[in-house]
C-alpha cells in the first residue's frame, strides 16, 4: 500500500524537491477514530439496552434474570422466533429469484420507459410501510387476489409478502449495482465462443455475482427481519400464527412493558448476528474455493 | 467446462427451489404451536323426537371427519336427569327450547346454538274431510280431538295455545284424547280415530297430514338448540359437531328435508376463522381471555392490535372486522355503518404518572403549570388522549400554562410511558391509567380527579359477519367475569354489568 505503482511514477515528472513519502499513521488514526465512532456508538446502545433490561433506574432494582428468561422462554416468543426465522429466509430466496433478472435486465439493456421502471422499483423503499400494508389488504380485495385472500390475508403468507415486498426491492437494488460492476467483455466473449445467452449468464455472469448475491441476500433477510409496519396491518399480530419478532417489540412497546420488548430486541439482534456472520463465512469461503 | 457450468446453475436452481420446500414444510409442520386436539369420539343426548335428522348428520360427520359420535336419546327432560346425575358428555340437543333455561339455572350447560325451529300447528287427515277451518269448527259435535299429555312439550305448547284462544274451558272438555308423545296422535289421525290433532309441522309434513292455518298458532312455536355441556372435556369437539349440525350447507339441509325450518347461519369451516381488530391499548386486558376463548372454540382468531386510528383507517380501506374492541367510543364514529351497536366495556382513568417517589411533588392539576416542569402529553390532533387532555386542561382553565410547560407531544400514549420510563427529559406525563400496568412498580400514579379525566372502550359486532354466533360469544367472553379481573388488573374499570343470574322460575 506505501509503495507507489511503476506506472503511476513513470507518468509524473520528478519534482525539482525529492518526493518524501510520511508516516501513514496519522491517515489510519483519523479513518481509525471515525469508524471506530460509528462502531462504538452501535455497541454501546445494545450495551445500554441489555443494562436497562436487567437494572430499572427509576426503583433501582435489579430485575430477576429468571423473569428475563421466562418471558423468552414463552412459546409465544419461541414462535415469534421460529417464524421470524423461516419466513425471513423465505423471503430471501424468493427476493433472489427476482432480483436476479430484474438487476441483470436493468443493468444490462436499454429499452423504452426503463427510467419509469426505475422509479417503480423504488416505491416499496420510499413507501411508508404502514401505506404498504394497507395496499396488499387493498389489493387483495380485487380479483384475481381476492380469489386468494382467505389463505393469505392475516394467515402465515401475508408475513412473507409482506416482506418481500420491501425486502426484494433492496436485492434489487443491489444486485443491479453487482451486474453494473461486472464488465460485460467476459460475456461478450462467451457469447463469440458460441454460447447462448443462458449459457452465458449462468457460466460467466452469476458465478462472478456470488459477492453481490450474498450482500443483496444478508440485505433482504436483515430487512425482513426488521419488518413490522405492513405485518401489523396485512398480516395481523395473531399470537402463535402471525406474530413475528418486531411484532412483539411493538406490542411490548405499546403495553409500556419496557423491559420485555428491549430484551426480545436483543435477543433479535443476537439472532441477526449469528445467522448474518455465518452466512458471510459460508458464503465467502465457497467463494473462495471456486 | 461449460457443460459443468451450465451444471452448476441448474444445482443452483434446484437447491434454492428444495429449499423453498423444506422451508415451507418446516412453517407447516410447525414445533412450536400447540397440537390442535382431534377428538376420537364425542357423546351426545339427544331429544328422541328428532332422532331422525339427527343421527343422520352424525353418520355424516362421522364419514367425513372420523369422529364417532355417539347418541344416547331419551326424552329432553329425562336426559336432563340424566346429565345432571352424571354429568358427562359432550352435547345435549333437547327437543325444544324449553329446557335451555333449567339447564342453564343447574348450571349444565355453556354454548347455545340454534338449530332449527318447529311449530304447532292442528293437523287433520288429508285433504280435511271434516271440513275443521278453526278453533270454532274444534267444538263442533261430531269432531273428536287429540292433543298431547301436558307434562310434554307439546302439551304445553297447546295448552297455552288454548289459553290464548279464551276458550280454554270449553276446548278442554272437547278434547278426546289425551297422548304421550306427537307420533301417538298422529298416527290416530291417520287410522281416523280423531279427527283433528294438535301436533308440530315437522310431522304433520312427514305424514302428509294436511294442516289448518289458525291465526291462535302463530306464535306456537319451539326451537331445537344445541347445548355444550358444562361437564365436557372437549369443547372444542363438541362444538364442532354443533357447529356442523348448524350449518346451512350440512346439518340444515337434513333438517330441512325432515320438515324443520332451519336456523343455522353460519357456514360450515372445520376451523372458522374471525378477525378482531383491537386497540392496542387492550391488548394486556384481553390477551388473555382471547387465548382461552381460541382454544375453547377451536377457531382461528386473527387479532389486528393497533393505534385505533389506523384501525379506523383500515376499515375505511375496506377491511370488515368481525369485531372491533376500540380505545375510545371518538374512534367507533366513523365506521358505525359497519357495526351493529357497540357496548362499552370498560373505562380507564387519565392519570399523571411520574417518577417513583414523585419528586417534583405533583398532586394536582393545577400543579401542571408550575414554571419549570417538563410535561409530556399526547398529541391533540394524532390520538384520542390528545384530544381528551386538551378538552381536559381547558376546562380546567390550565390548557396555555401547561402548554408552556410542554416539553414533548406524542402519537400514542404509550409512547410517553415509555419515553418517560426511559430518559430522564420529562417530569410527568398525562396517559390512561391502563397504559400503566408494566410501570406500576417502578412509577407513581397521581389520579386526576376531574370527571373529564375519562376514556370509555366499546366493543361491536360487524354487520357484514359470517359468524355472527361465534362474534357474539366472544364479545360475550370479553364482557365476563372472569375478564373483568383481567381488565381491572390492567388498570381499567369494568363497566358491563355482571350478567344477572337468571331468575328462577317460580
Amino acid at each position: 500500500m506505501t509503495q507507489v505503482s511503476p506506472v503511476e511514477s513513470a507518468t509524473v515528472e520528478a519534482p525539482t524537491v525529492p518526493h518524501r513519502v510520511g508516516s501513514d499513521r496519522p491517515f489510519y488514526i483519523c479513518f481509525g477514530v471515525i469508524g471506530g465512532f460509528y462502531v462504538l456508538l452501535i455497541v454501546l446502545m445494545l450495551a445500554a439496552d441489555a443494562w436497562r433490561v436487567v437494572y430499572d433506574p427509576n426503583i433501582a432494582t435489579w430485575t430477576s434474570p429468571h423473569a428475563v428468561f421466562a418471558a423468552l422462554a414463552a412459546p409465544e416468543i419461541q414462535y415469534a422466533i421460529w417464524l421470524s426465522m423461516i419466513s425471513c429466509t423465505l423471503t430471501t430466496i424468493f427476493s433472489l429469484w427476482v432480483a436476479t433478472p430484474i438487476g441483470y435486465l436493468m443493468s444490462r439493456h436499454e429499452f423504452r420507459g426503463k427510467v419509469i421502471v426505475d422509479a417503480i422499483l423504488d416505491i416499496p423503499i420510499v413507501l411508508p410501510p404502514l401505506v404498504l400494508g394497507l395496499s396488499l389488504l387493498i389489493l387483495f380485495q380485487f380479483a384475481p387476489f381476492r380469489w386468494i385472500s382467505d389463505y393469505v390475508v392475516y394467515e402465515v403468507p401475508s408475513v412473507i409478502l409482506a416482506q418481500f415486498m420491501v425486502a426484494c426491492a433492496f436485492a434489487v437494488r443491489t444486485m443491479r449495482t453487482t451486474f453494473d460492476q461486472i464488465s460485460p467483455r467476459q460475456e461478450q466473449v462467451a457469447l463469440t465462443l458460441g454460447c447462448s445467452q443462458s449459457q452465458a449468464f449462468f457460466a460467466v455472469v452469476l458465478p462472478q455475482a456470488r459477492r453481490g448475491a450474498m450482500t443483496a441476500a444478508t440485505l433482504a433477510w436483515a430487512r425482513s427481519l426488521g419488518e413490522f409496519g405492513p405485518i401489523l396491518i396485512f398480516a395481523g399480530s395473531t399470537r402463535m400464527r402471525t406474530e413475528v419478532l418486531p411484532t412483539t417489540v411493538f406490542l411490548e412497546m405499546q403495553a409500556g412493558n419496557l423491559t420485555g420488548a428491549l430484551a426480545v430486541s436483543l435477543l433479535m439482534v443476537v439472532a441477526a448476528v449469528i445467522v448474518l456472520v455465518l452466512a458471510r463465512l459460508f458464503g465467502l469461503r465457497k467463494a473462495v474455493v471456486r | 467446462m461449460r457443460p459443468g457450468f451450465v451444471h452448476n446453475a441448474l444445482v443452483l436452481v434446484l437447491a434454492s427451489l428444495a429449499a423453498v420446500v423444506i422451508l415451507v414444510l418446516l412453517l407447516i409442520w410447525n414445533p412450536v404451536a400447540s397440537s390442535t386436539e382431534k377428538a376420537e369420539s364425542i357423546t351426545v343426548y339427544c331429544a328422541a323426537g328428532i332422532r331422525k335428522p339427527v343421527e343422520e348428520i352424525a353418520k355424516a360427520y362421522e364419514r367425513e371427519y372420523g369422529v364417532q359420535v355417539q347418541l344416547q336419546y331419551g326424552s329432553s327432560g329425562s336426559l336432563l336427569s340424566q346429565i345432571e346425575v352424571n354429568p358427562t358428555g359432550d352435547l345435549y340437543i333437547p327437543g325444544d327450547d324449553d329446557f335451555i333455561t333449567p339447564a342453564r339455572q343447574k348450571n349444565l350447560v355453556r354454548e347455545m346454538i340454534p338449530l332449527a325451529r318447529f311449530s304447532l300447528v292442528l293437523a287433520v287427515a288429508p285433504g280435511n274431510p271434516k271440513n275443521i277451518n278453526g278453533i270454532d269448527d274444534l267444538l263442533r259435535e261430531d269432531v273428536k280431538l287429540g292433543i298431547g299429555n301436558e307434562t310434554t312439550a307439546i302439551g304445553r305448547k297447546t295448552a297455552a295455545l288454548f289459553a290464548r284462544t279464551g276458550k280454554a274451558e270449553a276446548l278442554r272438555a272437547t278434547v278426546k284424547v289425551v297422548k304421550p308423545t306427537v307420533t301417538e296422535i298422529a298416527a290416530d289421525i291417520q287410522v281416523g280415530a280423531i279427527d283433528a290433532g294438535f301436533i308440530w309441522d315437522a310431522v304433520a309434513k312427514e305424514r302428509q297430514l294436511t294442516i289448518v292455518p289458525l291465526a291462535e298458532a302463530a306464535d306456537a312455536e319451539a326451537m331445537i338448540p344445541a347445548l355444550v355441556l358444562t361437564s365436557s372435556k372437549q369443547p372444542a369437539a363438541a362444538l364442532r359437531f354443533a357447529r356442523y349440525l348448524a350449518a346451512p350447507e350440512k346439518g340444515q339441509q337434513v333438517f330441512a328435508a325432515n320438515h324443520y325450518e332451519p336456523l343455522g347461519v353460519e357456514p360450515w369451516a372445520e376451523r372458522p376463522s374471525i378477525t378482531l381488530f383491537s386497540g392496542g391499548v387492550n391488548r394486556v386486558a384481553i390477551e388473555q381471555t382471547l387465548a382461552q376463548f381460541v382454544e375453547r372454540e377451536g377457531i382461528d382468531l386473527n387479532v389486528v392490535y393497533n393505534g385505533c386510528g389506523t384501525l379506523v383507517g383500515m376499515m375505511k380501506a375496506g377491511q370488515k372486522p368481525d369485531v372491533y374492541f376500540a380505545c375510545d367510543v371518538s374512534f367507533t364514529h366513523d365506521v358505525l355503518n359497519l357495526f351493529n351497536a357497540f357496548e362499552d366495556v370498560s373505562s380507564t382513568p387519565m392519570v399523571m404518572l411520574v417518577r417513583k417517589g414523585n419528586p417534583e411533588n405533583i398532586r394536582t392539576l393545577a400543579d401542571l403549570a408550575r414554571p419549570g416542569l417538563r410535561v409530556g402529553r399526547a398529541d391533540e390532533q394524532l390520538s384520542a388522549l390528545g384530544a381528551l387532555t386538551k378538552r381536559l386542561l381547558e376546562a380546567a382553565n390550565l390548557y396555555d400554562a401547561v402548554s408552556a410547560n410542554t416539553r414533548v407531544t406524542s402519537p400514542t400514549a404509550d409512547f410517553l410511558v415509555n419515553q418517560l420510563n426511559a430518559s430522564g427529559q420529562l417530569d410527568v406525563v398525562i396517559v390512561y391509567e391502563a397504559n400503566c400496568s408494566y410501570v406500576r412498580d417502578s412509577m407513581e400514579i397521581v389520579p386526576i380527579d376531574h370527571p373529564l379525566a375519562l376514556a370509555v372502550q366499546p366493543i361491536g359486532m360487524g354487520r357484514e359477519t359470517r359468524y355472527p354466533l361465534i362474534a357474539t360469544r366472544l364479545i360475550e367472553a370479553v364482557q365476563s367475569d372472569t375478564s373483568r379481573q383481567r381488565f381491572e388488573a390492567a388498570g381499567f374499570s369494568f363497566l358491563h354489568p355482571a350478567r344477572p343470574a337468571e331468575t328462577v322460575a317460580p
